[in-house]
């Protein structure tokens, strides 16, 4: 499922595609490429003290991408791989602006998915190293509709992180990569 | 303070929908509920495709030794003896289980 010829496939079926050949394919290679390193534990996260919640910052997996397209790349993707004749010939290519998460899940397969520009800008704030705090105040602060807490429980089960950081030096927390 | 209690209390909340998501299903569930590595591999691919390309179980509507996957009676993918064995499942895309006749999402 992962292996490099879908790659390959997708290069050789839309070249025409202009942005989707250019763009997607090399973010899933550079996906596919990195080492399989481990994810954070959540219970490890658990066991930190919360007086140190204000100053963790999450660790990203070297696995993880996040870039926005203007067509639906991730679709065209698929129906590709799949050989979905039927999708691709349904795939509107109506200007829209899409944001992509790629990377190795837990189990081991490259995900492709697409997120709102809420998530999306969340999860890019946290792969940035900025802290929770800051990306709380700064990026979550006028997204009164987004679960923040589901969001990052969802992306800390997905394993978009190995591990974390806090402002306490003496903290046995080092990241393991 | 008020900052403190945001960035502790998120955390907090992200952390039990975490572990909420790791926790075993309830009910048996031969995918969903054995240990990955002890898995066979057909079962751990079926898992990886599920996934990757959001599919679910749709029982009932296997044609015989063409099932996926099971819920105890054989020991997995091709095993089926029966066609439209309400034990057996087939992966089919997200939502499309019960446009089949005789497709249910559980095994009965």
């Amino acid at each position: 499922m992962s292996c490099p010829n879908d790659t390959l496939a997708v290069k050789n079926a839309i070249p025409a595609r202009a942005g989707v050949g250019l763009r997607f394919p090399p973010h899933r290679l550079v996906v596919e490429e990195k080492p399989r390193v481990a994810w954070l534990e959540v219970g490890h996260l658990a066991r930190m003290s919360e007086t140190k919640a204000e100053g963790i910052v999450l660790v990203p997996h070297p696995s993880l991408r996040l870039f926005t397209v203007k067509m639906p790349a991730d679709t065209i993707w698929r129906a590709v791989i799949e050989q979905d004749n039927e999708a691709l010939a349904d795939i509107s290519l109506a200007p829209e602006s899409l944001y992509i998460m790629v990377r190795r899940d837990i189990d081991d397969v490259i995900s492709v998915t697409r997120t709102s520009a809420a998530v999306w800008h969340f999860a890019r704030a946290l792969q940035s190293g900025t802290s929770l705090q800051i990306t709380l105040d700064q990026i979550v602060h006028d997204q009164s509709e987004m679960d923040v807490g589901k969001v990052l429980g969802g992306l800390l089960f997905d394993g978009c992180f190995v591990d974390f950081l806090t402002d306490d030096v003496d903290d046995d927390h080092l990241p393991r990569i | 303070m008020a900052s403190y209690f945001r960035a502790a209390s998120t955390l907090s909340a992200a952390i039990g929908f975490a572990m909420s998501l790791q926790a075993p299903p309830a009910s048996g569930d031969e995918m969903a509920s054995k240990d990955a590595s002890n898995l066979p591999q057909v079962v751990k691919d079926n898992m990886a495709r599920a996934k990757a390309k959001k599919l679910d179980k749709c029982y009932g509507i296997n044609a015989v030794a063409k099932n996926d996957c099971s819920e105890g009676v054989h020991s997995c993918a091709g095993q089926a003896t029966i066609a439209r064995d309400t034990k057996s499942f087939v992966l089919v895309p997200a939502g499309d289980c019960e446009k089949i006749d005789g497709g249910k999402p559980k095994a009965s």
